[in-house]
């Protein structure tokens, strides 16, 4: 493996990333893996699908069980490919049956429900690993990627059950209406087409899925070893390396540039020129060395848990702070079982915290307190400020005259009826609104204010008002004048209504 | 030769002769009653929405029972053609001449129950009847009797299969009345009253007693027409249809029809209230009924659960009443 002509770039990435390079190498370079995977397998299921003619989900199954077997070859391709793209696949499907028959009792009964089985294919396949340190170099691996593994399985899966019900789908689709009309959903269950469609189905869909699945987990396997083994580093110094020799730079910096080489080229198992004793001897040299040796003072807070006598002595403003609180609060229910100074600051923050929530409500309570209907409108406080004009007339106190009765008189001595009514009504509502504090608003029609006045009022001032509207009413839309007589029993009448008494 | 004119205390005495006379078969609807005899004094026609089975046809039977009108009767469904509404020409073999069948809208009152339930074509059939007062069979216009009223029904629930009428049509009636079921004690009063000495289930209008004739109500009609609006009145009456044309709860409001109908209305009411001139009160009092059928709440209101007449009643509570 030369790392230098890996194909793709080369740094640490996060596992999501990893298996995304995964899965657009796998459209680089779909087709090949296609058709590895096809070429044996396509014979394979027609053999056994004339096998287990009448139980054509078994084909499905024993195709399905060899899954790891095909996948092998694609990994196998795919991995040379990414150091060496003169790989044809052609080559690689001329080896296919050793690929696939090697280790094939792990990968058929051992392996073949690992969860991560894409991620940890590359450790027996590639690395030649098996047994114990199969499992240590996986566990080591592991540790950063695993649950990404997972998951790619799970999602290739989940996948497959889309493509095999997506294919079905297109069969149902393309059946005739007329065939269609007697022929229902459910009856496919019964149907002698069920199975077979599942089967080619199932197969399509374990083809399409293969190349994603197995580049994915190998981008996850490359990933990971990227961050244990310094990959890209590595690739760093030798760019740098090479870019020396080949500028003819003085043999110092060359030098340098080698020494930096060799600790990161140490670590990598394919590199080790030394034997296992060998370099126990190494780690423990090195372990001895000064540098794992530096003694370096740092100061940071500590939190110690002081004993009760000495904690008296020590901080005692606070502890006698937290101790009045917690005795205050001792027999709240709330606060139960509060004792030392810790909790009592946990207890007041629930307090506070309960206060705000309290407050909030309280606010919320208060503001939409008058909200009428579904969030529309504020409902007119009770005690609103009283129109200024009502049905046009003005309607402020100052605007009147002292003596309403006199002013009155001399409006209809004048001939001018309708004022002279208009200003004894207007007088009228002006003391409802402002003495009464009748709540009138400017679309109150008059039999509407009529109905509040006699709702609210007693029976001779709603009485006097009844009197007034009907006249008013009469002169203002039917153009009817009220006689002297009325016009002189409502001015008799007005200093009664006038008159203030204690409020209902 | 023409009828003599009705004056206005004849009127108010006819008009509440009928109104008493409804009453006593068509128990618990008091509103229902007084705004179905406004559309009629007003020359409207009314879209009367309410569950099935609270005498929508008892009330309109009641109705041409007391003025001896005639009345028609079509059920809509998905099926029903134009001219089984307004009638068509049929061949005579024997007088080698096409003759004209006339359909159920010849008639005084037309009750169109569940009209949403035929297609637009169907419905629209009505619209000219309803609009221009004649009927056209095979390019021939015939005049609608006088007088002529439609009540069409609609059922507010189960509006599955149905085409809810559009707003051009809706626009066509004068008032929408909901109908409601009545209170206990009114109930119980209909019970006794159906189920003592009567074998049917409904009841009969047989104890209506004509009050007035048909040739009475272009009378009434004509008197209440002239009933005198104030000018501060009709103002009133355009502000509150146009305020709803720029209200927040609603996506469009009432048009220029809606005015109209409103003092139509209102004069109606006025005369049912004995009076010869209309006060802002009347106008408040149908602005619901005119109006709830011409305007259409926003999607958001809708959504916030506010009815039309919610919307139109905080509408009432805005527009300032006349100023003098």
């Amino acid at each position: 493996m030369d790392l230098s002509k890996i194909s793709v770039q080369v740094r640490p990435r996060n596992p999501y990333e990893a298996v995304d390079l995964g899965f657009v190498m796998a459209r680089q370079w779909f087709m090949p893996l296609l058709w590895l995977w096809l070429i044996p397998a396509a014979p394979l299921m027609v053999l056994s699908y004339l096998l287990f003619m009448d139980q054509p989900l078994w084909a499905l199954l024993l195709v399905w069980w060899l899954k790891p077997l095909f996948e092998s070859v694609q990994l196998r391709y795919i991995s040379e490919k990414l150091f060496d793209d003169r790989i044809r696949w052609q080559d690689t499907l001329r080896q296919a049956h050793k690929i696939a028959l090697h280790q094939w009792f792990s990968k058929l009964v051992i392996q073949r429900l690992a969860f991560s089985r894409s991620f940890n294919m590359p450790v027996g396949e590639l690395e030649q690993l098996h047994g114990r340190r199969r499992g240590q170099r996986l566990e080591t691996l592991h540790r950063g990627a695993g649950s990404s593994g997972l998951w790619l399985t799970a999602v290739g899966n989940t996948l497959e059950g889309v493509l095999v019900f997506g294919v079905f789908s297109l069969a149902w689709i393309f059946i005739p209406m007329e065939m269609a009309i007697d022929f229902d959903f459910d009856m496919l269950y019964s149907s002698p087409l069920l199975f077979p469609t599942i089967t080619v189905a199932g197969f399509i869909a374990m083809a399409l899925v293969s190349p994603f699945y197995v580049c994915g987990g190998f981008m996850l396997y490359i990933n990971r070893r990227t961050w244990l083994e310094a990959w890209d580093i590595e690739l760093t110094f030798r760019q740098l390396s090479n870019e020396h020799q080949q500028r003819g730079k003085s043999l110092a910096t060359l030098v340098m540039a080698l020494l930096l080489l060799v600790p990161f080229t140490l670590p990598q198992p394919t590199k080790a020129q030394v034997t296992r004793e060998e370099s126990q001897l190494i780690i423990a040299e090195i372990l001895e060395s000064d540098d794992f040796h530096q003694i370096k003072e740092e100061q940071r807070w500590r939190w110690i848990e002081p004993p009760e006598d000495a904690a008296a002595e020590e901080d005692g403003m606070f502890k006698d702070l937290g101790k009045w609180l917690a005795d205050k609060l001792e027999g709240w229910t709330l606060f139960d079982g509060i004792s030392d100074w810790y909790s009592v600051i946990v207890a007041l923050l629930e307090a506070i915290l309960w206060g705000l929530v309290i407050a909030l409500f309280a606010y919320l309570v208060y503001r939409f307190r008058g909200l009428r209907g579904p969030g529309l409108k504020l409902k007119q406080a009770a005690h609103a400020p009283p129109p200024s004009h009502l049905f046009g007339l003005e309607l402020n106190q100052d605007s009147l005259p002292e003596d309403i009765v006199a002013a009155a008189q001399a409006l209809w001595q004048q001939q001018q009826f309708r004022q002279a009514v208009s200003l004894l009504y207007r007088a009228a509502l002006t003391f409802l609104i402002h003495e009464r504090h009748l709540p009138l608003n400017s679309s109150h029609t008059e039999q509407e204010c009529l109905r509040l006045c006699l709702k609210h009022e007693s029976p001779p001032r709603g009485q006097f008002f009844q009197e007034l509207t009907r006249h008013w009413i009469a002169l203002a839309y039917a153009h009817r004048p009220l006689s002297s007589e009325d016009f002189d029993r409502l001015c008799a009448a007005w200093p009664d209504f006038d008159q203030q008494e204690p409020q209902p | 030769m023409t009828e003599p004119t009705l004056n206005l205390t004849e009127a108010i005495q006819r008009v509440q002769r009928m109104r008493e006379q409804i009453a006593r078969v068509v128990v618990g609807q008091q509103p229902v009653i007084d705004q179905v005899l406004i559309a009629m004094l007003a020359t409207g026609h009314v879209l009367v929405e309410g569950v099935p089975g609270l005498g929508k046809t008892l009330l309109v039977k009641a109705l041409a029972k007391c003025f001896q009108g005639q009345f028609g009767r079509i059920q809509f469904t998905p099926d029903l053609m134009p001219s089984d509404v307004t009638g068509h020409a049929l061949y005579d073999m024997k007088s080698e001449q096409f003759k004209i069948r006339r359909g159920p809208a010849f008639c005084n009152l037309l009750l169109a129950d569940e009209i949403n339930r035929a297609p637009a074509k169907t419905q629209s059939a009505l619209l000219e009847v309803m609009q221009e007062k004649q009927i056209t069979i095979e390019g021939k216009a015939f005049p609608a009797l006088t007088p002529f009223m439609v009540l069409a029904t609609q059922n507010p629930i189960e509006q599955e299969g149905t085409y809810p009428l559009p707003e051009a049509e809706l626009d066509r009636f004068m008032l929408k009345v909901l109908i409601d079921y009545p209170s206990e004690q009114e109930e119980q009063d209909l019970v006794k009253q159906i189920t003592t000495g009567q074998v049917q289930d409904t009841l009969s209008v047989d104890a209506i007693e004509p009050v007035v004739s048909a040739t009475d109500i272009p009378r009434l009609q004509k008197v209440t027409a002239g009933i005198q609006v104030d000018d501060a009145v009709f103002d009133y009456a355009v502000r509150i249809a146009r305020s709803s044309r720029e209200w927040h709860s609603f996506a469009h409001g009432a048009g220029p029809r809606a005015s109209i109908a409103l003092i139509r209305a209102a004069r109606a009411h006025a005369l049912l209230e004995g009076r010869d001139f209309v006060t802002p009160d009347d106008v408040k009092t149908m602005a619901l009924p005119v109006m709830r059928h011409r305007v259409a709440l926003t999607a958001e209101m809708e959504i916030e659960g506010l009815k039309t007449d919610q919307a139109l009643q905080q509408l009432l509570q805005e527009v300032e009443a006349p100023r003098l």
